[in-house]
Order: C-alpha cells, then structure tokens, then sequence
C-alpha cells in the first residue's frame, strides 16, 4: 500500500490520532510548562529548594523515556495518566532550568529599583523579574516542547492512541506506510512547534531591545 | 510640598559585623539639597538606602516630614520618594512612558493623568513626549536614560527625592549637562534631596549642604562654601582636591565682595551673579587686573579687583 492508498483507507484514523498526539502535547506541554516555571521560581528564590529540586530532576531526565513510562504502568495504571505523567516530567527540565538562570540573569540593580520605588516582592516578580527573562523561559519551552512531541510516539507502547499508534503498527505488519506516515507526521509537527516558537523568542527578545 | 529628613543617632551595622554607619545625626531642611560625600564604602549609599528602607537602621530612627520611617508603612513610605539609582535601573521590558508610569499606576491613578503626568515630565526633562514616549530603554543613549531615571523618580509629585550616583556612569559632558538640568528642574520643583556622590565637584555644584562622610561617620557638615573655605581636617581637605580654592571662587558670588558704587577701571566686565571665578578668567581675557560689576539691567554697581579676590581667599582659609 503506498502513502496515498493507505491515507485514502485510513485518513479518518489519521486524523484522529494526528488530534490526539497534538491533545496530548498541549496538556503535557502546559503542565510542564506550570510547574517548570514555578519550581524554576522557587529555585531562583529559596536555596534549599535548588539543593532538592535540581538532584532531583536531574534524575528523572537522566532516565530513558521507556523506563519512565514502565514504572508509570504499575503506579498509574495503563492509559491516559500512565502516559501523561511521565513523559511531561521530562519536559519539566529544561523550562525550570531556564527559568531558573533567567530570573538569575535579571539586572540586580533592575531588581533594586523597582523595591525602591515601592512595588511588592509579587509585583517585582510578576512585573519585572519574569518579563525580563521571558526570551531565555520561551527557549526552555521551545526544548521542551520539541522534545515532548516526538517522545510521546512512544505512548502508543502503553496502549495510548498518538502518531506513535502508526509507527508501532507500521514495525508490528512490517508495514512501511503508517510506519512513514507516523514518523513525517511527527517530525513535521516537531518542526512547527519549533518555528513557531523560536518566533515567540523572537518577538520576547524585541521586545527588550 | 517638600518634607525635611532627619537622621537621629542612625546607626547601622551589617550581618558581618563591620559598622556601615556610625551615630549618623542631620537634617535635610523642606526643599533644599543635602549631598552624601565621601569615598567608596564610607556608608553614604547604606545610609541612603536607610531612608527608603531598602535596609533598616541597628539603631536610631529617620524622620521623613516628621514622621518615623519605620511607623509608615513600607509600599507607602517608598511610593513617596523618588529614587535614582547610579545605573539607572530602567525596566527593559517596558517602554519610556510605562517606565515613567509605573509608581502612578500603583498608586491608582486614573489612566489620562497618568498619560498627561508623562508627557509632563518628559518635557520636564527635556525629552520630546511624541519621540520618545514608546522607545525600549535600550533604544536610548545613557544621558537620555537617565533623564528617563530622573522623570520616573518624579512621576508620582514625591515630596523627597533619593538620588544614588546620578549620573556616575555618564560621560563628562552629558554630565555637566544633566547636573545643569537638575538644578534647573530643582529651581522649579524645590524638592527635597539628597544626593549620594563620591565627586566632590557635583557636590558643590549641586547641594546647599554637604555631609562629608568617612567610616561611617560624619566628618564635616556645612554649606559648599563653609566646606571648601574650612575643610574639618585633612581628610575632607584632600576629598576636595588641590583645587579647592578654584571651587571656592567658583561658588561665591562676585556681589559678595565688590565694592559699591562706581569708579573703578574701564578694565573687565562681569554680571553681579557671575561666580569670582568667572570675574578673574574676564580678567585674564581682558588683560585687565580689575573689572566693573554689572546689574542685571545693564547698569554698573561695583567694581572688583584681583587682589580682592585673592585677599577674599586667602582671609576665608
């Protein structure tokens, strides 16, 4: 069956898994994105959480995605949380590390004149700390964002439907269209989300010059 | 309206141990300019940041109007004083105008006089509201930054404004040109300041009274003239330089030691509120040992010649 062929039969199941991959991404990406930035916030701010939190995660990046996603199953089961989890913990990584070294890179003396002027510890944070590191917090994202797009193919191991369901198809028919199809399918998806998101950079560090 | 500060027996000493400020006692009268002289680590910026309570005295207390610093509230107190800080410290993320915005903001102003107060101030400061309004910090030369830096500091009408090395990281000429501005917009405005500075120069310039500090502990307190005729001792003698008789010239009014009336030679020409130096570089131009002094519509009141103004001199030292 060529590309053509197999995307005629099976454009429905396509689609369907196409709109799940990009579910998936979205929830991962945004939960990790919550919690990269707020421990990244709380590394910036209080020393013995750095000495926990950074051990800690470099741990869990340090493992293979497969192994994440085999302790998951007896902890949380097979299915939807089984996958999720796991796989945006690896995401949490890099957007905490960079929160972390932006809010350090932020001008001191920035930091000092807007307490002394009278804004609160909330607001020099909100509206000053975080804007200014917002270009280095959007690159973490960005490597987060594409790595989670081509490592939750490997959710369809755990019985999770995503573009990862044609490639473990494709390798268990010996059947090379879905196995290409899911494999294009997912790269084109890593590169725009990339592009898309070097633009937001872009855009960030603009806004700062 | 401005507010006097007060400093009562402040002393402040750091987590190491080591004593910042020493039993620091002054009062900055409502509207005038008081400078914090001396050099790196004699305690002149801690003792500054006391005021805003971005550090808190070991003991004594700071009176702003009046009122103890640490019985106001903390946002209140520093929403009150506008702050200069050496770099600056403008908000890179924002534009000129939210930059200038930001205390009127919190403070709740309604969005037309906050937009009305920036234009204000920018044209305050000698920056053109329509140009310069949305441009990023970065986009600004460091002498248009700090114009910047002194607009926001004004932004909320502060009764007392803190300046930190001003104008520390400028260019000599930018510098002389803003501390010009500044005198003009203190004429106007007569706020109360006090000015952190390890140049002597702007000090004379720029303050009514300077407090020399060194060690944390206050050296010499009196007017520009008072400090340069008398330094306290070596010390201060030395902060103000081997030319510290040319500062004195340059800070006294030639009015102030004339002789009335007319007569005198047709020699050099100088206006009553020309400084003694000016009166003796007309001099030196006009090949002249003695010049008439003018009144401000043109008339002749006085005269003036070198040897009064060495004799002047040398009598105040």
């Amino acid at each position: 069956m060529t590309l053509l062929d197999y995307l005629h039969f099976q454009g429905d199941l396509v689609a369907r898994l196409a709109w799940q991959h990009m579910l998936l991404f979205g929830l991962s990406l945004a939960g990790a994105t919550i919690i990269g930035v707020g421990l990244g916030v709380a590394v910036a701010r209080v020393r013995w959480v750095a000495s926990v939190v950074v051990p800690a995660v470099n741990l869990l990046q340090a493992c293979p995605e497969v192994v994440l996603l085999a302790v998951s199953i007896p902890l949380l089961g097979i299915g939807f949380e089984g996958a999720l989890i796991p796989l945006f913990v690896k995401g949490v990584l890099p957007i905490l590390r960079n929160t972390a070294s932006g809010l350090a890179g932020v001008d001191a003396r920035t930091i000092e004149a807007a307490t002394g002027i009278g804004l609160t510890p909330r607001q020099v944070l909100l509206r000053i700390e975080l804007p200014s590191a917002l270009p280095v917090i959007i690159s973490g994202i960005r490597v987060s964002a594409v790595m989670l797009v081509s490592v939750l193919t490997l959710t369809a191991y755990i019985g999770v439907e995503s573009l990862g369901t044609l490639i473990v198809q494709g390798i268990a028919r010996m059947d090379p269209a879905p196995l290409i199809l899911g494999s294009l399918l997912t790269a084109l998806f890593a590169v725009a989300v990339n592009y898309i998101l070097v633009g937001a950079e872009r855009a960030a560090v603009n806004r700062l010059s | 309206m401005a507010q006097a500060i007060e400093f009562r027996h402040v002393s402040k000493r750091f987590d190491n141990g080591s004593l910042a400020v020493d039993d620091l006692s002054f009062v900055v009268e409502a509207g005038t300019t008081m400078a914090l002289v001396g050099p790196s680590g004699c305690g002149k910026t801690t003792s500054l940041k006391m005021i805003n309570r971005l550090t808190d005295p070991t003991s004594g207390e700071i009176l702003v109007g009046g009122r103890s610093i640490a019985a106001t509230g903390l946002l209140e107190l520093r929403r009150s004083l506008g702050y200069v800080i050496q770099y600056v410290g403008l908000f890179p993320h924002m534009t000129v105008a939210e930059n200038i915005g930001v205390v009127p903001h919190l403070l709740g102003w309604p969005r037309s006089r906050i937009e009305a107060r920036i234009d204000e101030l920018l044209d305050l400061v000698g920056l053109a509201p329509r140009e310069f309004r949305d441009r990023r910090p970065r986009a600004l030369s460091g002498g248009q930054q700090q114009r910047v830096g002194v607009a926001r500091a004004l932004a909320a009408d502060p009764p007392a404004l803190l300046m930190d090395e001003p104008f520390g990281a400028l260019d000599p000429i930018t510098r002389d040109r803003l501390q010009d501005e500044l005198i003009q917009i203190q004429r106007k405005l007569r706020k109360t300041v006090v000015i952190v500075t390890h140049d002597m120069d702007e000090a004379v310039r720029l303050a009514d009274r300077i407090a020399v500090l060194r060690a944390g502990k206050l050296v010499q307190l009196g007017t520009p003239a008072e400090v340069l005729a008398s330094p306290a001792d070596s010390f201060v003698a030395e902060l103000l330089g081997r030319d510290r008789l040319l500062k004195l010239l340059r800070t006294t009014p030639v009015a102030k030691i004339m002789t009335s009336g007319g007569g005198g030679a047709a020699g050099a020409r100088i206006a009553e509120q020309g400084s003694l130096e000016e009166a003796l570089l007309a001099m030196l131009a006009a090949g002249q040992p003695d010049a008439v002094v003018l009144g401000s519509d043109g008339q002749l009141i006085g005269s003036v010649t070198a040897a009064d103004i060495v004799r002047s001199a040398v009598r105040r030292v």
